[in-house]
């Protein structure tokens, strides 16, 4: 944008340069005025130009990095693209000019024709969103392999199932994934611990091989092919996309050296294929670039596989995605989505619900979860077990056999084996393993009243109201509220002497002061309505001897009582339900936060799934043939 | 410098036979004013407590001399004379207007603010990351970031980086967090016993090392020259992992090198049970209770200062805003829920718990530095540690009045035994600028630190 501005500050400049050489230098400067005024009237919007003057006249003196008067800073967003990005403080600044209220009266005021041009500009630049026209797929980021993407990549590549990885350091967490580009860093240490897993594969591929007779590689190393064509299969796995001939070269080079050590055949194979396992190809997610191209422009076949194949099974792509990428013909719209299609209904496609589903519905900290025992006497490892093995049936049932995503919300089915059964108070299911059970009512069925989500909203000892209504407001149906403040009162401030309260009196309480009531207004009454599973997610009429009371308003009025009814409040939600799970979707297959021309995706994927029943493939579908997922631009360098 | 008249640790052993455990020799020991090659050097660490302190179970009641300590550092009274208890040192750069913890943890140990965002990004590097930086190539890891805690959820706008680590090697870059003992105990120690340094030999310059013919030399060679070629097709912040990658491709060659030459020349011997030898567990390597894990942790990050495989250190309890259960100590709640204790005593209690046991643990490891001898000192004599937490009270979120103490004698820099209340607000850099200088890192500022913590008056 700024080169830009550059070049044509140049191209005007150019002419006056040119003409006669001594100038004197108010001339020179009338010139150059003349000049940027003619500039500005024939770009009136022109950033660089016009804006930023004005911006800098009326705004900046005050809104800038250092004052940020009244918690405004207006000067970090340097280019259109970032206040179009930032439109909640640029409406305000856009009505504060429109209103005059801004510069305030004791300040030097704009001339009018100055306020209108800010105005219209902002007005522009903050209502240009075109969906016809999409222009940004965002900044690319190199996704280093996070630890589940390196297990499953060494499992295709190998045939060796070693899980090395659990010991890598732990990948970062940003907007709730670990597979996001820019949060994966990669350090020194990381290094060592590639290089000790590479030759913790070879051990096994090689020295131990006669003890993994399943590897494919293993038969082929076995069956005296050359090194050339092994390094070629291997290389090319690996990379997931073809090598370049030079480079095979000095792979090939480093086993002749070791041949001509007097290795043998398989020890000198060994260095070869180490070299692949510790390249930043095999690593790290590279795509191809195009040098010098401005504009956004599709990423290419293989790039494409692999964005495709990560994203819905945390692995590298599989024959048949190499073979079309081989052919060019991935890309093709109806061949896109047909292979989206079979890999959703493919059983790796499981990847898709621990890691995805996983990680947005919070699943993950199961096996860190421990209910204190004293209350709880009835959990146990295998119930935990059940539990997780539940979500990971029943949400791999909805991808796999394409059911609708409000099932997320509400099913009449689940999956339980005895144990399980009995937990929920379902008495007619025998023996440890667990199988697809039809449910009598609603109070179960989906995930917001499975066992695994209301045991981990609640705590180890007791029920937390609160905390189950915010994973409800922020997870479900997109609306996180702010932070709590801190210092937070204690909920018995107000002394009722003596007096026994309960959990809904107390936070009755603490929603009728004015700092905790607009957040807990609307998370309370959603956590309230679960009150009858306890914290361990058993059903319950009573809590210390007194009736269990579930019932809520929400903000709006509306009142409502137990699961049954949320569940039917959260359905007739289901556009914004269906709109914060593609939203995450969107971030997890990208592996960025969203910006503000994803919308376009999110509006197409909320269109798509309400002509489709909301079937699970119309969003990853919409997400696979947008913009952004098929297209890249260059980095800044 | 080295005076002419010191015997030269390894021209004595050759004589005497390398097999013969030897006494520190008097002949050896430097001299009171502390010749600089003889002198063990001083080594730092950063110990990171979250969730805030129970202050009341804690800070003294008077500055001055510590008499009898308060519960939570009650396991201190062994080791109490190398125990300096800071007061009122702040870090307001750890504040944020929109949460609490995030920026606690990932900003504790840099000195300024995290930026607000998914995207992680520190103000600068963290202060052992520094030291290692300007003075950790001496030994053959630079420094350790350890933790038992896998990473942790973000939350308000925050990337979960921000409360899962503390070390940064650059604004963007966490160093590498290490979970496992077996496998950090492998990585550092290279399958070899680790050996009693010899302080005599510091100041001998090693022999670069030797072009080697290797075939691992040639796979990192070729692989290092294709990343290069990789590297100039990408953007700036990805170009920035790649450079990671080549530094990491470097500490796989030093460790090759090592394996066939012992390129740490100050290495003598092994040690002779001058504590009970590690029991790693078998499996994974992890041990089953929190506890054995944090003590097997310490006790590498002990053996790598003892056999000066690396002089800086930064370990973190847990993540910032964990909400790590402690049933076996009676503190079965969630430990980030407990910490907003809204003053009820039930609450205090188990957060003082928490906050003991952590500190037991730390005892711990002290009380096994002080048995370690590094020839008239001991390594607690040696070490420069720095405990504390980005948040006071975790119910206020306040982040003056810190719970900071450091342990160590700082080789001679530090006179424990105290309880020091500096002036309201006075930044905790100043701290971290101290501690710099003692590694021999001289920086104007650091952070917003306004000079250096007076320590010694």
């Amino acid at each position: 944008m700024r080169a830009f501005a550059v070049l044509l500050l140049l191209s005007v400049a150019a002419p006056c340069l040119a003409q006669d050489k001594p100038k004197d230098p108010s001339q020179k400067e009338k010139d150059d005025a003349q000049a940027k005024a003619k500039f500005a009237a024939e770009n009136p919007f022109d950033f660089d130009r016009s804006i930023r003057t004005l911006l800098n006249k009326n705004c900046y003196r005050c809104h800038n990095e250092e004052k940020k008067k009244g918690n405004v800073n207006l000067q970090k967003d340097e280019n259109p693209r970032m206040i179009f990005e930032n439109p909640k403080v640029w409406l305000t600044a856009l009505e504060a000019l429109e209103q005059k209220q801004m510069p305030p009266k004791k300040e030097p005021q704009p001339a009018d024709a100055d306020r209108k041009l800010l105005i219209d500009f902002l007005k522009k630049t903050l209502n240009s969103l075109d969906c016809e026209h999409p222009r940004d797929p965002g900044k690319p980021s190199v996704r280093r392999l996070n630890r589940t993407e390196y297990d499953n990549s060494i499992r295709d590549l190998t045939g060796l199932d070693l899980h090395l990885a659990d010991d890598f350091t732990p990948d970062a967490s940003s907007y709730g994934f670990d597979n996001i580009g820019e949060a994966l860093a990669l350090s020194p240490v990381m290094v060592e611990q590639y290089h000790d897993a590479a030759r913790k594969v070879m051990l096994e591929l090689i020295d131990r091989k006669a003890k993994n007779p399943g590897s494919w590689l293993r038969v082929f190393l076995g069956e005296g092919v050359s090194a050339r064509v092994i390094i070629q299969v291997f290389a090319t796995r690996a990379f997931r996309r073809p090598v370049e001939p030079a480079l095979i070269d000095r792979l090939l080079g480093i086993y002749d050296k070791a041949r001509g050590k007097g290795l043998s055949h398989e020890a000198s194979v060994r260095p070869m294929l180490t070299a692949v396992l510790i390249s930043p190809r095999f690593l790290m997610r590279l795509e191809t670039a195009r040098p010098g191209v401005k504009e956004a422009y599709p990423v290419d076949d293989y790039d494409l596989a692999s964005r495709l194949s990560y994203f819905l099974w945390s692995a590298p792509p599989d024959d048949e995605l190499l073979r079309l990428a081989a052919k060019g013909r991935l890309s093709a719209s109806e061949v896109l989505e047909k292979q989206t299609r079979r890999m959703l209904a493919d059983p790796r496609s499981q990847e898709l619900v621990e890691n995805f589903m996983g990680q947005w519905l919070q699943l993950r900290g199961l096996s860190g979860h421990t209910p204190v025992a004293k209350k709880f006497p009835t959990f146990t490892e295998s119930l935990r077990s059940a539990m997780r093995q539940e979500m990971d049936l029943f949400l791999g049932e909805l991808v796999r056999k394409d059911r609708p995503l409000t099932e997320i919300v509400d099913a009449d089915y689940t999956y339980l084996n005895e144990e399980l059964a009995r937990h929920y108070g379902i008495d007619r299911v025998q023996g440890p393993e667990m199988r697809r059970v039809l449910l009598p009512d609603h109070r179960r069925g989906g995930a917001v009243t499975s066992a695994a989500v209301l045991m981990l909203q609640s705590d180890p000892e007791r029920n937390n109201v609160p905390r189950r209504g915010n994973y409800i407001a922020a997870s479900i149906l997109g609306t996180p509220p702010p932070p709590p403040p801190p210092d937070i009162p204690a909920l018995e401030d107000s002394k009722t002497a003596g007096k026994e309260q309960t959990l809904r009196q107390l936070l009755d309480l603490h929603r009728s002061k004015p700092e905790c009531f607009t957040c807990h207004s609307r998370i309370d009454p959603l956590g309230f309505s679960l009150e009858n599973f306890d914290a361990i997610g058993r059903w319950r009429d009573t809590d210390a001897g007194a009736p269990v009371d579930a019932s809520g308003m929400l903000p709006d009025g509306k009142a409502f009582r137990g699961p049954v009814e949320l569940k039917q409040i959260l359905l007739a939600r289901r556009d914004e339900f269906t709109k914060t799970l593609t939203g995450n979707l969107m971030i997890y297959a990208l592996g960025r936060g969203l910006q503000r021309e994803d919308d376009c995706v999110l509006r197409a994927a909320l269109e798509s799934a309400s002509k489709n029943g909301y079937r699970f493939s119309s969003l990853v579908v919409t997400i696979v043939q947008s913009f952004p997922f098929r297209h890249r631009r260059n980095p800044d360098y | 410098m080295k005076k002419p008249w010191m015997i030269n640790r390894r021209t004595f052993l050759r004589g005497a036979g390398a097999a013969v455990a030897l006494p520190w020799l008097e002949a050896m020991m430097p001299d009171a004013q502390g010749a600089s090659a003889a002198r063990p050097p001083v080594r730092l660490a950063f110990f990171y407590a979250p969730n805030g302190i129970v202050l009341d179970n804690w800070r003294p009641k008077a500055a001055g001399e510590l008499g009898e300590l308060l519960p939570i550092l009650k396991s201190l009274e062994p080791v109490k004379k190398n125990i300096l208890i800071l007061s009122d040192l702040a870090a307001d750069h750890c504040w944020s207007a929109v949460a609490g913890h995030e920026p606690s943890g990932g900003g504790f140990l840099v000195g300024a603010k995290c930026k607000h965002s998914e995207e992680p990004e520190v103000g600068g590097v963290s202060v052992d990351q520094l030291a290692a930086q300007k003075a950790g190539l001496k030994t053959p890891v630079d420094s350790l970031a350890l933790g038992i805690d896998p990473g942790m959820r973000g939350d308000h706008g925050y990337s979960g980086t921000y409360l899962s680590n503390i070390s940064w090697r650059s604004p963007n870059t966490p160093a590498a967090l290490e979970l496992n003992p077996r496998q950090l105990y492998e990585r550092i120690f290279r399958g070899r016993t680790p050996k009693r340094p010899d302080w005599n030999a510091l100041g001998i310059e090693e022999k670069p090392a030797a072009q080697s013919d290797s075939i691992e030399g040639s796979v990192l060679d070729l692989v290092r020259e294709d990343a290069r070629d990789l590297e100039t097709k990408l953007g700036f912040s990805d170009r920035r992992k790649l450079e990671e990658y080549f530094e990491g491709l470097r500490s796989v060659e030093r460790r090759i090198e090592d394996a066939s030459t012992d390129s740490h020349t100050h290495h003598q011997e092994g040690f002779k049970d001058d504590l009970p030898r590690l029991v790693l567990p078998d499996g994974r390597g992890i041990p089953s209770t929190y506890a054995e894990h944090v003590a097997l942790m310490l006790d590498i990050l002990t053996l790598a200062f003892q056999s000066d495989t690396t002089r800086f250190g930064s370990f973190l309890f847990s993540c910032e805003k964990s909400g790590r259960a402690y049933p076996e100590i009676g503190a079965a709640g969630s430990h980030h829920g407990t910490s907003h204790h809204q003053n009820k005593p039930d609450n205090l209690a188990k957060l003082t718990s928490i906050n003991t046991h952590h500190m037991e643990l730390f005892g711990r490891m002290l009380e096994r530095m002080s048995k370690i001898d590094e020839g008239g000192s001991t390594l607690l004599d040696n070490v420069m540690i720095c405990y504390g937490s980005g948040i006071s009270d975790s119910n206020k979120h306040n982040h003056d009045n810190l719970p900071v103490l450091v342990a160590g004698g700082g080789g001679g820099a530090v006179r424990g035994g105290r309880h020091i209340v500096y002036g309201k607000k006075t930044p905790i850099c100043n701290l971290y600028l101290e501690m710099l200088a003692r590694v021999g890192v001289d920086l104007p500022k650091f952070g917003d630190s306004t000079g250096r913590l007076d320590l010694l008056t």
